[in-house]
């Protein structure tokens, strides 16, 4: 049954027919809010609040890519939370045991790497994660919908309820700070993985 | 050496350019300028090496599955959390627009008092003369019905007055008929001046002063001569109005507004605690 089928089915209340919909994007929406919140219980509440809305939702979608429906939901349920904890910071469980866990679920690029190659390339990601979410919550959620998730400057302008020069500008800002973080912390990557600056 | 704003500006187009998303003009000045500055070029590779590396980052597979059960538990669907949280920014709005409205009719209320007061002045002394026409017989016959009230006259005492007054002059017919039009209004007038143990007698002297203006031909008036509870309930109606004055219209509207304000003040700071 292709896409469009199913989301016509679900509209009518097919459970079963969404539910097929969500096993299909479940990955994409988890590792979008996995890389903004970059903290498995609030990416997992975040996927479970985007998948329980889209269904409330169904009838209130126009058509077009269901995939980017549903990154939107999933980015503004994170903005909502970002937002929240802005004004009341709080330690999770996760933050505190160092969040391995999540780690653990990674695809590893490459099963000919050897396993220095893929320790340190696990390095490099837990670096990038964590420079990422020392990122203002614009530019983190510009820079992951751009850079993790490949989106177009425009579907990251109209997802983010602004312009494309806006997008341009924050993408610009993100990746400045995020080379600035990984330059400050280099000694902490392998190598073949340091952003030097002074010709490397 | 190249000026330091061409560093600067060929930094801030780096992701752009990385990204193809910049005009012809700003690529062939990012291209010209990193070929002669080995600084900046090693930025852009640095800026290269990023934005490969977060291309490359992994895809994290979901935990667990969020295929949504027959039944959805009550904690799965936390929509009050996010509805309370969509009614903030409107609530938000709604206060300040509150606040803006109440400071301007507050503004404007003082404003109009401070040169009312002044303005007023002037046309208080012709608006006495105005009224001067009918508030005379009305102050006229008012004075009567407080004397006649404080000589508390009893019923025959009426009717003996009633017989005297059906042989009365012409001066006091004319009399009659300047204060035959107003009975009505002056009525309530005097005895909403009278305190209440004493309504009864100046409904009394009411029904003589009506009567004696009925006998000497003002027939005009004569369905006005009403029985005596009435002008006492009359008066009991223009009492408050004649007693406390009107509520300003705005100040009425400025009531509202502080009220508003001070709820959806309260609603917001809820709202805002709720969703935090």
């Amino acid at each position: 049954m292709d896409e469009n089928a199913l989301i016509q089915s679900a509209r009518k209340g097919d459970l079963n027919a969404f539910n097929t919909l969500v096993l299909a994007y479940q990955h994409q929406v988890y590792n979008l809010a996995y890389r903004i919140m970059a903290e498995q219980a609030a990416a997992e509440d975040a996927t479970q609040d985007t998948f329980i809305s889209a269904y409330k939702n169904l009838k209130s979608f126009r058509g077009g890519s269901f995939k980017s429906w549903l990154l939107r939901i999933v980015t503004n349920a994170c903005y909502d939370d970002l937002r929240r904890r802005k004004r009341r910071p709080a330690t999770s469980l996760d933050e505190m045991m160092g969040d391995q866990e999540g780690d653990m679920e990674f695809d590893v690029p490459s099963a000919d790497d050897g396993p220095e190659t893929v320790m340190q390339r696990r390095e490099m990601i837990d670096l990038i994660q964590t420079g990422i979410t020392t990122l203002p919550d614009d530019q983190r959620i510009t820079l992951v919908l751009s850079d993790v998730q490949s989106m177009s400057y425009e579907e990251i302008a109209e997802m983010t309820h602004t312009n494309v020069g806006t997008v341009k500008s924050r993408l610009s800002r993100g990746r400045a700070r995020l080379r600035e973080y990984l330059q400050a912390h280099g000694e902490l990557l392998p190598d073949l993985y340091r952003l030097e600056s002074n010709g490397a | 050496m190249k000026p330091i704003n061409d560093h600067l500006q060929a930094e801030e187009l780096f992701s752009a350019y990385i990204d193809n998303r910049v005009t012809a003009d700003e690529k062939s000045f990012v291209e010209r300028h990193t070929a002669v500055c080995a600084d900046c070029h090693a930025r852009l590779q640095a800026a290269r090496s990023l934005v490969a590396a977060l291309r490359a980052m992994p895809v994290v597979k979901a935990p667990r599955s969020f295929v949504l059960p027959r039944k959805m538990p009550r904690e799965m669907a936390r929509q009050p959390q996010r509805s309370i949280l969509a009614w903030y920014p409107a609530l938000r709005l709604a206060t300040a627009l509150a606040v803006v409205a109440f400071v301007l009719v507050f503004a404007g209320d003082l404003f109009a008092s401070s040169y009312g007061s002044s303005m007023n002045m002037p046309p208080a002394v012709p608006q006495a003369a105005l009224m001067a026409p009918t508030a005379i017989p009305a102050m006229i016959t008012k004075e009567v019905a407080v004397a006649q009230a404080t000589n508390a006259p009893t019923p025959t005492v009426v009717a003996k007055l009633m017989d005297q007054t059906q042989s009365a002059d012409a001066t006091s017919a004319a009399g009659a008929q300047l204060s035959a039009p107003q009975p009505a209004s002056a009525l309530p007038t005097a005895t909403s001046m009278l305190p209440a143990a004493g309504a009864a007698p100046a409904s009394s002297a009411a029904r003589s002063i009506t009567s004696t203006g009925e006998v000497t031909g003002a027939r005009a008036s004569a369905p006005q001569a009403t029985p005596t509870t009435e002008p006492a309930s009359d008066a009991a109606t223009a009492a408050p109005a004649n007693g406390a004055a009107p509520i300003d219209p705005l100040r009425l509207i400025e009531i509202v507004l502080g009220g508003l304000v001070i709820i959806l003040g309260v609603a917001t700071l809820i709202v805002r605690q709720r969703a935090a």
